[in-house]
């Protein structure tokens, strides 16, 4: 079965006008990513309502390419201007601006083009390796299960998160609660509606998603000044020797790539943390840890491979459970709920071809995005010298338009203000708003699972401990929550 | 008492942390409440689950202050399940810091409110102007309300104006090119031009 879907994934893939979404894609990710403020989440968010009319595999292919491309677009205003256009980016700064400083910006910029390609492709291919044993894995899964699975999501994403865990466990929460408005699943029980037709199908996700990327960060980037850069660097070095280093450095490039999915794979840490961690073990391992920070080669090249590596791992509990391991799996988890297309068996036994094709997709995004970041990135950096008063209006035009384009619905226009709103002042107050995002998409879900569980177990909820698995999920999530509680106190009665 | 002090007064006192947890727990107080009305009790077991959670977790945030100090670090400290050292952590504050300023940092026409030398800060105005742009939206669509708000937003920003007339454009074609494309009626008010223009 795996065999005849890889086939067919192959031909739809490559038969025509998909290569183009591929590539759109990747230059729409690359101009979000590098336009600091705007990234992947909120690119990909504004992008979401716009492929309605495409089909689900184009639309999720142009996701996932936008999401790859903003990956590397991030480092192009990080090396140009110290200034990270997505969090997965930070620590190329550290040696990328150096770099640049030193004459060598498009050395740094081929090699980030060149590590990120090689560091996505490496995830991306291992990804496809472990999928027959994915597939199996998803298959053990009921009900139960996979509403454990949405809770241990949550719950992982409230102890990754910044700042204290009960905020996060109340975003979580406030997120599912949401989804609770309009008609309960498995019944006709309508849920405060208050006779508004509008209300009847609920909030609309994606609406939640775009207010609570788009709207809140651009109320955020109101308050900053102007532009973005001074335009101070001179675009100098060479494009070939780029290239060349970074290959030259294999072993980074793989230990990189493999940090970066890892942490993808964990829900909620994501390439903010990998890229760190990568570029740590590059310091660590490295003859001459002195010498990062001050234009080492090697912290652009960890850095870069490391957050394209955290592509495959993010997708794997993203399309195996539809726990989304990041802000721009949470839209793709969101496009594919759009497209009718339900994480879990469904797309490994029925849909399997287009989880095949996306990632075929994505394997030959990293293809392009070597050629677009070494052809035309003089052309890309200048993105960062935009002034943010042209950007904001036009992604807040963006965004009210595409909310009302969701189902012609004033509620959806409604639901992007009002969660806006309220996202800026989580992001101010350090409330997760990945965990609040993750509830919103999860909710559905969630309550499905745990109403058919109980359905089954006919209203015990002995049903969520007594498989093994099961037993194991709901254990974890118990060691998840209290751990972080319970360890100090251990640690100091041992001492 | 000036309308400049009467702003400055209202924003001091104006706590964001505190409208947002009493909104949480009105809220979700409201939907546990609600809850028992409901006809089938199957559809209450999840709005009360994850109700009492917002519920118990936004009133403990609130009071932490007056919290025994045990139960006071769990709800305020982080887990921190990913600390780096310290070294790291400066280096990751201040690119996050750099990611948040900007590496722009000229200062003039700026007062303590507002970056372009407005009255109240950029982000209120910001909101409200989204908040009209949507409500003006309503009365006539969004594709007539959209270069008035683009309009609106560069000239609070003081923009120069042949941008601000280039961005009005690009706004309305974005905004046609939705209704076009997807067949959406932005054309279309629900108080004036009900049955649309195109």
């Amino acid at each position: 079965m795996a065999f005849a879907a890889f086939s067919e994934a192959l031909s739809l893939v490559f038969s025509w006008p998909t290569p183009l979404w591929v590539v759109i894609g990747l230059t729409l990710g690359m101009i979000a990513g590098a336009l600091p403020g705007i990234g992947s989440s909120l690119g990909m968010a504004i992008i979401l309502p716009l492929t309605l009319p495409l089909g689900p595999i184009n639309a999720i292919i142009l996701l996932v390419s936008m999401y790859s491309g903003a990956m590397y677009g991030g480092s192009i205003s990080a090396i140009l201007v110290n200034v990270p256009g997505t969090g997965g980016a930070a620590a190329t700064t550290f040696d990328g601006y150096p770099m640049a400083k030193q004459g060598r910006a498009i050395d740094a910029l081929s090699m980030s083009a060149t590590a990120s390609a090689v560091g996505g492709f490496l995830s991306v291919i291992t990804l496809l390796l472990i999928s027959p044993i994915l597939i199996e894995a998803v298959l053990l899964f009921g009900s139960p299960e996979y509403f454990l699975m949405a809770i241990l999501g949550l719950s992982m994403i409230t102890i990754v998160a910044d700042g204290s865990m009960v905020k996060g466990l109340v975003a979580g929460a406030a997120g599912l609660l949401i989804t609770t408005i309009g008609i309960a699943p498995n019944s006709p029980e309508l849920r405060y509606t208050y006779g508004s037709l509008g209300l009847y199908d609920g909030i609309d996700f994606i609406a939640a998603l775009i207010g609570m990327f788009a709207i809140a960060e651009m109320l955020k980037l109101a308050g900053q000044e102007g532009g973005i850069a001074d335009g101070d660097i001179d675009l100098t070095g060479s494009t070939l020797s780029g290239v060349k280093e970074t290959l030259s450095h294999p072993g980074t490039i793989i230990k990189s790539g493999y940090i970066g999915m890892f942490i993808g794979a964990i829900p909620g840490a994501g390439a903010t943390v990998s890229n760190f961690l990568a570029y740590g073990e590059s310091m660590r391992s490295s003859d001459d840890p002195g010498s990062f920070g001050n234009g080492n080669p090697l912290g652009v090249i960890s850095s870069e491979a490391s957050n394209n590596g955290t592509i495959g791992g993010s997708l794997i509990p993203t399309i195996s459970f539809g726990i989304p391991g990041s802000g721009s799996t949470a839209v793709l988890l969101g496009g594919l709920l759009m497209h009718g297309l339900r994480p879990g068996p469904q797309l490994f036994e029925t849909d399997l071809h287009i989880t095949y094709a996306f990632l075929i997709a994505l394997l030959i995004g990293n293809i392009f995005i070597i050629l677009i970041g070494v052809l035309v990135v003089t052309r890309l950096a200048k993105l960062t010298l935009i002034d943010t008063h042209i950007i904001i209006p036009m992604i807040l035009v963006l965004s009210m338009v595409g909310g009302y384009t969701l189902r012609s619905n004033w509620v959806d226009v409604i639901t992007v203000l009002l969660l806006g709103f309220f996202g800026y002042i989580m992001v101010r107050k350090d409330y997760s708003i990945i965990a609040f995002v993750l509830g919103v998409v999860l909710g559905p879900i969630a309550e499905e699972n745990l109403m058919r569980s109980l359905q089954i177990s006919g209203g015990s909820y002995d049903i969520f401990v007594t498989k093994p698995l099961s037993l194991l999920i709901t254990a974890a999530i118990i060691l998840i929550l209290v751990g972080p509680y319970v360890k100090p106190a251990l640690e100091k009665r041992l001492a | 008492m000036s309308r400049k002090s009467l702003y400055r007064r209202l924003s001091e006192r104006f706590d964001q942390e505190r409208v947002l947890l009493i909104v949480l727990i009105l809220g979700s107080g409201f939907a546990l409440v609600e809850t028992f009305r409901f006809d089938i009790s199957a559809a209450a077991r999840f709005p009360r689950l994850t109700g009492s959670v917002v519920f118990v977790g936004a009133l403990l945030i609130f009071f932490s202050k007056y919290l025994p100090e045990g139960l006071r670090a769990v709800v305020e400290e982080s887990a921190g399940v990913f600390e780096a050292d310290e070294d790291f952590e400066k280096r990751q504050q201040k690119a996050e810091e750099q990611q948040q300023a900007g590496a722009d940092t000229a200062q003039t026409d700026r007062n303590e409110f507002s970056t372009v030398g407005r009255p109240i800060h950029d982000s209120v105005f910001t909101a409200l102007v989204i908040t009209g742009y949507a409500a003006v939206g309503f009365a006539i669509g969004i594709l007539w309300a959209t270069p008035l708000f683009v309009v609106a937003y560069g000239y609070w920003f003081k923009q120069p104006w042949h941008l601000t007339g280039v961005l009005a454009v690009i706004g309305f074609a974005i905004a046609f090119g939705f209704m076009s494309v997807l067949g959406v009626p932005l054309d279309r008010g629900e108080i004036f031009l009900t049955s649309g223009v195109f």
